[in-house]
């Protein structure tokens, strides 16, 4: 059964061609829409029809939810999928969607704006049962009164500006002597950064696990979930690697998890996919973090375990569509890691990188899927997001799956742009990260790479190059030699042709 | 296999000068009756054949029957070349370049002044350093905010700060010089 005879997808990059993909499965129409350096972006040929929405940053074009609704409504889409990013999560947008009789492809707004702020969702999650970081919601008059605040929830606590964010604004205090003089600090400090003296506090969750939770709700009132995944290796608080399942989640941890997610679905009324982030401590206590309410980066992992398409049943659900499985008919299976190849280059601190992809060779084989719009002639701008493509590998366990992705990272190339497979590379043989023993600073700590390069490969890069020197830069011919004398003739035929060669 | 050393007399040899990863080898290719040797360093010459070089930048070499794969493409100032996913940028120079760009430098007093740019457009969160500071290699000189995080440029090198172009706040262009070190 199709869900919907046309879609509207409003993003760009892997996710605009992820749903498009799913949408031909299912027989929907795909329409693209493009900035204008978009124009010929992989997303645009790959939809069935595109229109262009103007404009060049994000803000202009992309985020521009009023152009997508008119050019949605023009064009006779019934509904619009938003991917991940610019209108996602973006309440007013999909108000706007359902005020021009459009199908928002994820959660109704009122369960959006419900999570949308981190202190109102915390105040919901309380009220459903759902275990938080002990703490306070709301800002902390003085100093004295934190004190007394952090005596009852115990130390080592965590000190945040209201108006901080990803890790800015916050700070770690040890011990009760500490805290007068830290939260003054902090609190000076946030109002020269955030123009927001104001604080609160929480119990630090000492190397704590980022780990989720993927839900999947209709809207007859049925909300399952799929299991987690472990995303622990960051920097700067955004994933670099995914996983599922956790090497650290037995199936009685998966279900405890797994019941505070749906609870926390249902008290909202969520519908769609959405996923519930947690904070695992060492001992095995867990606390919500926050709800991401639409399809994430890493789903394909869950795809891969659980066997269960996340956007058909994306699809499927916003046009009304009961669920057809219980959560006792969810089964996970093997295992299975994702990659992000990001425009970035590990040795410079991850520091974003630009440029026009001169070379590509993708890896293929048993197990691995790749999600990605990279491809020759591409330009990597600065204009929008560093993703160039997501690898995800499946094996029957987690061992197997590593040495898989470490084989899959060896035959990616990528001429053009630094890119995270070299620190990739390094990660799937680092002992910790092989052992399990994950924790959201792994990468900070432990990845401190040498700008030497290994001799053996050193030596075939050397090699390479200067071949390629000796043959003639420049030059662009397929060449086969099989023997010796082939060779000989060729390159008897490169000197004849005036090229560069002894 | 790979050997047959001085099986044939080199009918003609250039040596490469090859600068990778902060270090340097030299790579000589001979060519001889029966075909091109490679040889590395001090290493044994090794028979090296093409075995496809493609037009989507593949580079795939029989060096003494064992498979060299790669990605070969030009970048500024030298060549990119990816092998097992790392890509690695390369400077190769024949040994008369190599001498003649060795006697160019030596000519004129060495510039050591480093000049740190914008690598892509962004807006200046912050400038931790100032004017006659002294960097450890790896100090943070400027963060800048682009691409939807917030990236810091590091000193290449132990320097001293000479000029800070920039301040908080501050959009900037790509390539716009925002500190200079000496």
């Amino acid at each position: 059964m199709t869900p919907f005879k046309k879609l509207l997808v409003a993003n760009r990059g892997e996710i605009a061609l992820r749903v498009m993909r799913g949408c031909r499965e299912l027989g929907v129409r795909s329409v693209a829409v493009y900035s204008g350096p978009d124009r010929s972006a992989p997303h645009v040929r790959a939809a069935d029809e595109a229109y262009p929405l103007g404009g060049t940053t994000a803000a202009e074009s992309y985020l521009r939810g009023d152009r997508i609704v008119e050019i949605a409504r023009a064009c006779g889409a019934e509904a619009i999928h938003p991917g991940y990013g610019f209108l996602a999560e973006n309440p007013d947008f999909a108000q706007a969607c359902a005020d021009a009789g459009l199908v928002f492809v994820g959660p109704p707004p009122s369960a959006m704006r419900a999570l949308g702020s981190k202190t109102s969702a915390r105040r919901v999650m309380q009220e459903a049962g759902v275990p938080v970081v002990p703490g306070t919601i709301d800002p902390i008059p003085t100093a004295e009164e934190a004190a007394r605040i952090a005596d009852e929830i115990g130390f080592p606590i965590a000190l945040k500006a209201v108006s901080g964010g990803g890790g800015k604004g916050m700070r770690v205090v040890e011990r009760p002597d500490e805290l007068i003089a830290a939260f003054r600090q902090a609190s000076d400090e946030a109002a020269a950064s955030f123009g927001d003296p104001s604080m609160y506090l929480e119990r630090l969750v000492v190397r704590p696990r980022h780990v989720e939770i993927q839900m999947l709700g209709d809207q007859h009132g049925n909300v399952v979930h799929l299991g987690e995944r472990e995303c622990s290796v960051q920097r700067r608080h955004q994933k670099l690697v995914e996983e599922s399942p956790s090497p650290v989640v037995d199936a009685d941890l998966r279900a405890r998890m797994g019941e505070v997610a749906v609870r926390a679905a249902k008290a909202v009324g969520y519908t769609n996919a959405g996923t519930c982030e947690m904070l695992l401590d060492q001992s095995g206590e867990f606390y919500f973090l926050e709800v991401n309410a639409r399809l994430q980066v890493e789903h394909p992992v869950t795809e891969l375990v659980t066997g269960i398409d996340l956007v058909h049943w994306q699809l499927r659900v916003a046009a009304g569509e009961p669920l057809d499985f219980r959560q006792e008919d969810v089964r996970l299976r093997g295992h299975a890691v994702e990659c992000r190849i990001q425009a970035e280059d590990p040795y410079g601190r991850f520091f974003p990188s630009t440029g026009r992809i001169e070379a590509v060779r993708e890896p293929a084989g048993p197990g691995i899927r790749i999600d990605g719009s990279l491809e020759r002639g591409l330009e990597v701008t600065p204009l929008y997001d560093s993703l160039l493509a997501k690898l995800v590998v499946w094996a029957e366990d987690r061992p197997r799956a590593l040495e898989r992705m470490a084989r899959a990272l060896d035959e990616y190339g990528v001429l053009g742009v630094k890119t995270t497979i070299p620190f990739h590379r390094w990660l799937m043989r680092h002992p910790p990260f092989v052992a399990g023993d994950l924790d959201t600073e792994i990468v900070a700590r432990d990845w401190h790479p040498s700008d030497e390069l290994e001799p053996e490969l050193a030596e075939r890069a050397a090699v390479l190059a200067a071949l390629c020197e000796h043959l003639g830069r420049g030059r662009r011919q397929t060449v086969v030699a099989s023997s010796a004398e082939e060779a000989g003739r060729w390159l008897s035929f490169a000197r004849r042709a005036g090229l560069r060669v002894p | 296999m790979a050997g047959s050393n001085g099986a044939s007399r080199p009918l003609a040899a250039t040596t490469y000068r090859v600068e990778i990863g902060g270090q340097v080898l030299t790579v000589e290719l001979a060519e001889r009756e029966d075909g091109l040797y490679v040889r590395v360093g001090d290493g044994d010459p090794r028979r090296v054949e093409v075995a496809a070089q493609r037009e989507d930048g593949e580079l795939s070499l029989l060096v003494g029957g064992a498979v060299v794969r790669g990605l070969v493409g030009p970048r500024e100032g030298g060549t990119a070349v990816v092998v097992d996913g790392q890509a690695v940028d390369v400077v190769v120079m024949d040994e008369r370049a190599a001498r003649l760009a060795s006697a160019a430098a030596g000519g004129r007093p060495q510039n050591r002044e480093t000049a740190i740019r914008a690598p892509m457009p962004g807006l200046v969160v912050t400038v931790p350093v100032e004017v006659g500071q002294g960097v450890a290699k790896g100090t943070t000189l400027v963060v800048l905010s682009a691409m939807k995080m917030q990236n810091e440029l590091t000193a290449p090198a132990d320097a001293t700060v000479k000029e800070v172009l920039v301040s908080a706040g501050q959009t900037v262009d790509q390539n716009q010089v925002l500190v200079r070190l000496e």
